[in-house]
């Protein structure tokens, strides 16, 4: 009996024996990463898109651009030209030199549309790219493009000479190149000695995904995982009394928004938007959601935006002046309204439902909560527009105005989901994001956000912080204004 | 006995065929489709229309189910528009590791039950079968991912003996991959076990009160050869059929246990295959299913007549 004991004893030690790598970042993912397509641009791809491949420029934390595979810019006189100097001496992970010839390919991959690129829209305004030799590139525009460097961001440059099929493969310049990529298990990845930025210090970093977000954490407390990015705020208190952990939070560039399609009965009065703005109660949204970490916004910028307007900024949370805008509105009470939302997107989507729908109560609106899967809630929102409300969040939140107006499906101003369509918002518009001058921009951008807070169809709520968590043994993680994670400079101690 | 074999054979040829309509057509009743995943949340309608085009969903829907089964019957089961790698790839891919998984259950379920279960009927109405009978109620009235949970905080998180997921397999870490299998294996085994354990013990306490056990004590057979020889054969066939319908479930139905385990399997390739609206894969997977549930059926009718005589001659014609 003691000698079958002691045999169990031994295999099961042989068994637990420790194998993961000590250089290795083992990074921790809900979300399955199905490709290594750096223009999809979803949470699930991020831990990927700065790994693997770079961009033209970076913004700063003051979002000022930065070097990166672009040494240096100007800008022709009247804004219809951006000359880039790329950098000398980058090459790609399977050895080939990058050169102009690669960013003029990256644009036309990215401007076809069968890509499926997130930043197609936006690509499309430049109209040419000019390669007078091999590390100079110019990007043509039809008008003036200020917002340029949100797109030069996010346009990782790859390879003119590699098929870009992005199924298993993927060649950059990042500093990490792909060992391996098996479809909803893992990612590894393998430090490039030869980067131009200087060599990583981890030796790789693996992504794994695991669905179970309390297994995931259950994971990272065992030490299977050293980094954890896409967590609710309730996930990551404990972790904030626990000294064997880091915690952080870092713009998202996500931001949570009502959108009221004003093709429908009641809500094309404006006076019914009006009230339905005044009884949401941002400040406990705010508090729920995110704890102290909490913030509100009435605009869909932040105050160092150049679209932020002070006396715009007003919200007020105030159900007696609610009630007797929806009185003066000349509707009949009670009004039975619905709201779309997804939990399998994010569960913060029905939380602001769900407060919305007992404030509302108290008005004389009776809200329904539908509560879909993803794919139905997108469906309905963006190709049927079979809504009434719409919980949701936008992207580009907090990087220039022009690109979070003039692509997102909530603020475009001509196609968006929620019918609104007025000549004054789409000049401003229009105007804000072809003018180099700061001074008009401003202007432009101030009288969009007027119009944007009197109409009342898109309700800024609250900006949405990336919360993330690493064991102690981790320093030197970055995150970009997107809230995507850069690892060229993470350190893992012993 | 050829004949049987190959009219069941016959007849897995026309249930798949059925499955495959069936579920293409399901697919394409609930919303959304592939195109509203990769577009993304800010489309514009050119992007929309070209991955409609590429992906050819603006055919009609017999077209584009003609198109699948005639890859499917040379064996191209087509490429997922999602991660653009082959769903023949993919499946393979995962195949091995939910075999490998629910293998191991199965095993242990197997074991666990039918010690528990004969131990409890052989000790019918004594304290043993009392706690023995507590413990499987206990167990099928608490889900298996729960337990997974549970497993993880005790073994990785407290003691970090076990992993607490994933599997890297046996090509990178030799035998020491096992230690992976361990806790899930455990996990989805534990219904199974207690559920093949009641069975067994109604099973044999049924087969004690026939008339041929009491013979066989008459005549002085005793013990372990009563139970080998003459009790377990008999006892064995519900347990089997029971058996190998877990062993079927829990090639596709593992799906929470994977989830927990971050286990690489195909469950939940199909699950996030239904999610994303990929087609192909949702076919290919299912198609896989229903082949290996009809295999796992038809070897256990086959199995059958290795237990009861009398089985094996009607199937192959006699009585």
């Amino acid at each position: 009996m003691l000698k079958r004991l002691s045999l169990a004893t031994t295999a099961l030690v042989a068994l637990s024996l420790p194998a993961l790598a000590a250089g290795t970042l083992y990074y921790g993912q809900t979300a399955t990463l199905p490709d290594l397509n750096p223009y999809i641009l979803s949470p699930a791809h991020q831990p990927m898109n700065n790994t693997v491949f770079d961009g033209l420029t970076r913004y700063d934390e003051n979002l000022v651009p930065q070097p990166r595979l672009a040494e240096s810019w100007e800008f022709s006189e009247d804004g219809t030209a951006l000359t880039l100097h790329l950098r000398d001496g980058v090459k790609f992970h399977n050895g080939n030199d990058f050169t102009s010839a690669d960013v003029a390919a990256t644009v036309a991959f990215v401007q076809d549309p069968s890509n499926g690129a997130l930043i197609q829209g936006f690509a499309k305004r430049i109209v040419s790219v000019d390669t007078p030799d091999e590390r100079t590139a110019v990007l043509n525009f039809e008008k003036p493009f200020p917002g340029v460097f949100d797109l030069l961001e996010l346009m990782y440059i790859v390879d003119n000479d590699t098929e870009n099929a992005f199924a298993t493969a993927a060649n950059g310049t990042g500093p990490f190149k792909v060992v391996s990529h098996e479809t909803g298990t893992r990612t590894t990845f393998e430090a490039n000695p030869d980067y131009w930025d200087g060599a990583p210090s981890l030796d790789g970093v693996e992504v794994v995904i695991v669905p179970n977000q309390q297994a995931e954490l259950l994971a990272l407390r065992s030490g299977d995982l050293d980094l954890v990015t896409e967590l609710g705020y309730i996930d990551l208190v404990p972790f904030t009394r626990d000294d064997r952990y880091k915690t952080g939070d870092a713009a998202s560039g996500v931001a949570h928004d009502i959108t009221m399609n004003i093709r429908k009965e009641p809500l094309s009065n404006v006076k019914v938007r009006e009230a339905i703005d005044l009884a949401v109660d941002r400040e406990r949204i705010a508090r729920l959601l995110f704890g102290n970490l909490g913030r509100t916004w009435c605009l869909p910028f932040d105050a160092h935006s150049i679209a932020y307007v002070e006396e715009k900024n007003d919200c007020a949370y105030d159900l007696d002046k609610a009630r007797a805008v929806l009185e003066s509105a000349g509707v009949a009470l009670p009004l039975d309204l619905s709201i779309l939302t997804s939990s399998e997107i994010r569960t913060e989507y029905t939380t602001i439902a769900e407060i919305m729908q007992a404030d509302l109560k108290e008005i004389g609106i009776n809200l329904s909560i539908e509560n879909v899967d993803a794919v139905t809630y997108r469906k309905r929102y963006i190709d049927e527009l079979d809504f009434d409300l719409v919980s949701h969040a936008y992207g580009r939140a907090e990087k220039d105005p022009s690109s979070l107006l003039e692509t997102t499906v909530v603020f475009k101003p001509v196609g968006n989901v929620s019918g609104f369509e007025d000549p004054a918002y789409t000049d401003a518009v229009n105007r804000g994001g072809s003018t180099p001058d700061e001074a008009e921009r401003r202007a432009a951008y101030a009288e969009a956000s007027t119009i944007l807070r009197d109409s009342h169809h898109v309700l800024s709520i609250v900006p949405r912080p990336r919360l993330y968590v690493t064991t102690d043994a981790i320093d030197g993680l970055e995150l970009t204004a997107d809230g995507f994670v850069v690892l060229q400079d993470v350190t893992k101690s012993e | 006995m050829l004949r049987y074999v190959l009219r069941r054979i016959g007849q897995a040829a026309v249930v798949i065929f059925i499955v495959s309509v069936v579920v293409f057509m399901m697919v394409h009743m609930v919303p959304g489709n592939v195109v509203t995943v990769l577009a993304g949340t800010d489309p514009t309608p050119e992007v929309v229309e070209a991955l409609t085009k590429r992906f050819g969903l603006d055919q009609p829907l017999p077209v584009q189910y003609a198109k699948w089964a005639a890859g499917a019957i040379q064996g191209d089961l087509g490429t997922s528009p999602i991660s653009g790698r082959k769903v023949s790839e993919l499946i393979a891919s995962r195949m091995g590791n939910t075999l490998l998984l629910a293998g191991a259950a199965i095993v242990l379920a197997a074991v666990f039950g039918i010690v528990v279960g004969v131990v409890a009927a052989l000790r019918r109405g004594g304290w043993i079968d009392t706690a023995l009978t507590g413990l499987n109620a206990t167990i099928l009235s608490i889900p298996n991912f729960w337990f997974g949970i549970i497993m993880i905080l005790v073994f990785s998180v407290w003691l970090r003996l076990l992993p607490s997921g994933g599997f890297r397999g046996f090509e990178r870490e030799g035998l020491s991959a096992l230690r992976y299998l361990v806790m899930p294996a455990i996990a989805l085994s534990m219904d199974s076990g207690a559920m093949i354990a009641r069975l067994v013990r109604a099973s044999v306490l049924d087969e004690l009160s026939r008339d041929y056990v009491t013979v066989a004590r008459a005549k002085g057979v005793r013990g372990a050869w009563l139970m080998r020889k003459h009790i377990a054969r008999n006892a064995a066939i519900p347990v089997l059929t029971v058996l190998g319908l877990r062993f079927g479930q829990m090639l596709g139905g593992a799906v929470l246990i994977e989830s927990v385990f971050n286990w690489p399997g195909l469950g939940r390739l199909t699950v996030e295959a239904i999610e994303t609206r990929d087609v192909v894969v949702v076919q290919g997977a299912l198609l896989y299913f229903v082949a290996v549930y009809m295999l796992i059926n038809l070897l256990i009718d086959i199995s059958y007549g290795w237990f009861n005589p009398r089985v094996r001659a009607s199937v192959g014609g006699g009585e």
